[in-house]
């Protein structure tokens, strides 16, 4: 007997997807993911652009992760040109996308995820009988926001990260500000592992190929580009190694590695970079790595979240922020390539 | 309340739909604070398909539509959610002058979708615009991402029977109240004169210009606006460029733009 099942639109995702499943004899035939949503050319609409046009066009790649697509664009302006970035810059970039990221992982875990888990249909819905896990994620959103605002100007598609800088630096006040919501933020965190930890996952396992970069310490921003127990790939020649593919259905292009899909994504960066986590954070870390099962990923990002507060915390308390004249910076015909880690669902 | 109860007996339901978009609106949503518990005890959400499983299909008393339409069938879908929709609202630039998305309108098409896509044929792409070039749309919520304070204030008005109004100020209205220095004086190419405020001129306030986000007010002097650009050196294309950013669809620019269909 064959069974058909289609799903038109799958809720509390980002962006529009369906899902086709073909089952016979209670075996599953075929099941493929088509995301449908309008095509919106990023890679056309950027030529011909100024360059300090460039990161506002790739912010709006996406509205929960703008950050990474706008520092990224940007990355590979200044490698482009050879603009070399101060230690300020640098470590406001790296805040920017440890905002960010808490940003994309409170959305993901709490609004998209918790929900299926708890077998509520919406995490407005749980809010009723689960007061403090909502409140958390409320506060935990708007600590994530509160980052990216300071920093970056706008929660969403922020706008003060330029090339070779920043428009300006946040006020003594505001890192103050920041810092006391990290610190009392901290059990929220914990916390929001400990709820992670406790739901019950399917059992399923199966090998993938793991993709992160490691950079010098743990974080999102350059370094190279590894899987699981394979030789690394070298930044600037990244697209001979990755290929996009075109499905006949879905706008959304899928990339390989050697014709075979990998993952990125939380998990893979804390099964690449486990040595780079902070000791305490290391402690949350309660499998063996290098581990498959794709589910781990949410206790992966909760992990996560953990380390970013941590070193947005050690960053706000060991630095001082003052205005700083941007780098002049000569427009030239070159190859740029950055490689940044996006949060990812 | 009066007002309130004559306009609505229980409390009205809200659905939220999304076209070609990088959903930033929607999440705008979620991003508010106390207001979003206003929203939720004042509304019912009845449709929010980013956030919840079970999304009704209609009639709908408001209708907040982020993103704009590149393909024939979000066409369809539009007209359908105008039909069962008795205020529709075009949420955010994209869904009201075809946004980023919109650009690719002014290049050449098949070097657009080559570019991208290595089998065109597989992308069933249409000109991008708002939604009003398909639908008969209500109120505008303008912005990339659409300004939350905006969204609350209408959503607020409509509730109590009021009748929304439009912003009709530029962004350097809100500029000049914070004291900023001019960055067009600078001889930078600002848009906050020919760009509608309401967005508290955030950009300007932070050190960087208006990039038009909000698209262009309809009394605006864009002729001044492109003949003080000239006189900074800005060549003619660039300026076009500089349109062409979030509202290049807007027919206030037309006379600037050549629209290549």
């Amino acid at each position: 007997m064959t069974r058909k099942i289609h799903l038109e639109h799958i809720a509390k995702i980002e962006g529009h997807a369906n899902l086709s499943v073909k089952i016979e004899d209670g075996k599953v035939k075929k099941c493929s993911l088509n995301v449908v949503e309008g095509a919106r050319f990023f890679e056309a609409i950027v030529r011909g652009r100024k360059y300090d046009e460039v990161s506002i066009l790739t912010s709006r790649i996406c509205g929960v992760c703008s950050v990474i697509h706008a520092v990224t664009a940007l990355n590979a302006i200044e490698n482009a040109f050879n603009v070399k970035l101060s230690k300020q810059t640098r470590l406001l970039r790296e805040l920017l996308v440890l905002g960010g990221t808490i940003q994309s992982h409170v959305m993901h875990l709490f609004f998209l995820a918790l929900p299926d888990y708890k077998g509520y249909h919406s995490a407005i819905a749980m809010a009723e009988k689960n007061k403090k896990v909502i409140s958390d994620a409320l506060q935990l959103k708007s600590l994530g926001n509160d980052i990216v605002t300071i920093i970056g100007g706008r929660d969403i598609h922020p706008f003060t990260s330029v090339p070779g800088g920043f428009s300006r630096a946040p006020t003594e006040k505001e890192v103050a500000y920041l810092l006391k919501r990290l610190k009392s933020s901290r059990k929220m965190f914990l916390d929001a592992v400990k709820l992670f930890q406790s739901l019950r996952y399917p059992k399923f396992s199966r090998e993938t190929e793991h993709y992160a970069l490691t950079p010098a310490q743990y974080g999102f921003l350059g370094g190279k580009i590894m899987c699981v127990g394979k030789k690394c790939i070298p930044t600037f020649t990244y697209d001979k190694h990755f290929q996009e593919k075109i499905r006949i259905g879905s706008t959304a292009k899928f990339v390989v590695e050697a014709g075979r899909e990998y993952m990125v994504g939380a998990l893979p960066r804390i099964n690449l970079n486990y040595d780079k986590l902070s000791p305490k954070v290391k402690k949350l870390v309660n499998w063996k790595r290098p581990s498959y099962s794709p589910y781990l990923n949410n206790i992966a990002q909760a992990i996560e979240m953990v380390q970013c507060a941590e070193r947005c915390i050690e960053i706000l308390s060991n630095n001082k922020f003052r205005k700083e004249k941007l780098p002049e910076i000569k427009p030239k015909a070159a190859r740029g390539v950055a490689v940044n880690e996006a949060p990812r669902y | 309340m009066l007002k309130r109860e004559k306009r609505y007996r229980k409390k009205p339901n809200l659905a939220i739909y999304s076209l070609t978009s990088c959903a930033g609106c929607q999440f705008s949503l979620l991003f508010l604070k106390d207001e979003l518990v206003d929203i939720l005890n004042n509304f019912d959400v009845v449709r929010f398909p980013m956030v919840q499983e079970i999304n009704d299909i209609g009639p709908f008393d408001i209708t907040l539509v982020e993103g704009s339409v590149t393909t024939k069938k979000e066409i369809k879908e539009l007209k359908d959610i105008r039909k069962k929709s008795k205020i529709l609202i075009a949420f955010g630039t994209c869904a009201t002058y075809g946004g980023i998305p919109a650009i690719k309108n002014f290049l050449d098409i098949t070097e657009v979708e080559e570019e991208v896509y290595e089998n065109p044929a597989v992308i069933r792409s249409i000109r991008a615009t708002g939604i009003s070039d398909h639908v008969k749309v209500d109120y505008f919520i303008r912005g990339c991402p659409a300004i939350r304070e905006e969204t609350v204030r209408i959503l607020k008005d409509l509730l109590v029977g009021k009748r929304p109004k439009q912003i009709d100020v530029p962004v350097c209205y809100e500029c000049r109240a914070k004291g900023n220095e001019c960055l067009l004086q600078k001889g930078e190419p600002c848009m906050g004169p020919i760009t509608y405020g309401g967005c508290d001129a955030v950009c300007p306030t932070r050190g960087i210009i208006c990039h038009g986000c909000r698209g262009p007010l309809p009394d605006a002097n864009i002729a001044m606006e492109v003949k003080l650009f000239r006189e900074y050196g800005i060549k003619m294309k660039d300026i076009k460029r500089f349109f062409r950013m979030f509202a290049g669809t807007s027919r206030f620019f037309a006379k600037y733009l050549e629209t290549k269909k």
